[in-house]
């Protein structure tokens, strides 16, 4: 099993004890490969519904439960897709959980502070190959 | 497979996003060869615990319903559990107000799933 190959390398990121090789390290990574896969699809979901989520915030319709559900929503993305592969992905993501996370309703920022989540909402769906 | 620790430990891990929890078994028990089962909730959590009294619980922090430091409180509070140690798996930056509260050890979100059994070695003094 390997950290996946969008993973940026860490200082120090080594394993414990040499990593195996032949067909038990290429059933780790076919392993990793799957839960990556699966984890990049729920994470676009997940964007998808962050995005429409912050379009209803822009429009002014967003209800008190709008808020916290796409703060969550960036949350989760956070852990998943910087643990599967995605470490930008998982930074943008951040910078959405706080944008839900505090400050005033979305369609009372000022324009620049919505324009630039809008941003980093497309640049995360790219990133999550989407 | 070479092992993190000769010893075989039973942990569990808790989070509701079913994948973290699916590649933190795997990593531990594939890496490690620990024991691990895992629970979706804070709820589900206190049962197993109870039930199984493992070695370790890894502890999401933010889950819908009962979070991690609720369930950590009550952990705390059941004699059935109290001295199971307990670490925070967080994606939260913020971890002062934990400090000094029990913990065994805070993990951060994301994490690396290979170095994840000598990470949590290192935190509980485990032998690696």
């Amino acid at each position: 099993m390997s950290a996946g190959s969008g993973r940026a390398e860490l200082p120090g990121d080594r394993w414990a004890d040499p990593p195996p090789d032949g067909p038990e390290a290429l059933a780790e990574e076919r392993l990793l490969a799957a839960f990556e896969r699966r984890a990049t699809a729920a994470n676009l979901d997940r964007v998808v519904r962050v995005a429409a989520l912050l379009e209803r915030g822009e429009t002014g319709t967003l209800d008190e439960a709008g808020r916290p559900e796409a703060e969550s929503l960036a949350h989760q993305v956070v852990g998943s897709a910087g643990t599967f592969g995605h470490p930008a992905a998982s930074l943008d993501a951040a910078r959405l959980e706080r944008f839900f996370g505090s400050g005033a309703p979305v369609h009372e920022r000022p324009w620049e502070e919505r324009e630039r989540a809008r941003a980093t909402l497309d640049r995360l769906t790219a990133e999550l190959g989407g | 497979m070479s092992g993190v620790t000769e010893q075989v430990r039973r942990v569990l891990v808790v989070d509701d996003d079913e994948l973290l929890r699916e590649v933190a078994k795997a990593s531990l028990e594939l890496v490690a060869g620990w024991e691990v089962s895992t629970a979706s909730s804070g709820q589900e959590a206190e049962e197993l615990a109870r039930e199984q009294h493992p070695d370790l619980i890894m502890l999401d922090v933010m889950m819908p319903g009962q979070d991690g430091p609720t369930t950590f409180a009550r952990l705390r509070e059941d004699e059935r559990t109290e001295d199971i140690p307990v670490v925070f798996l967080t994606a939260k930056n913020n971890t002062e107000g934990w400090q000094g509260s029990g913990l065994a050890g805070v993990i951060a979100k994301p994490f690396d799933a290979m170095r994840l059994a000598a990470q949590v070695s290192r935190l509980l003094g485990w032998d690696a």
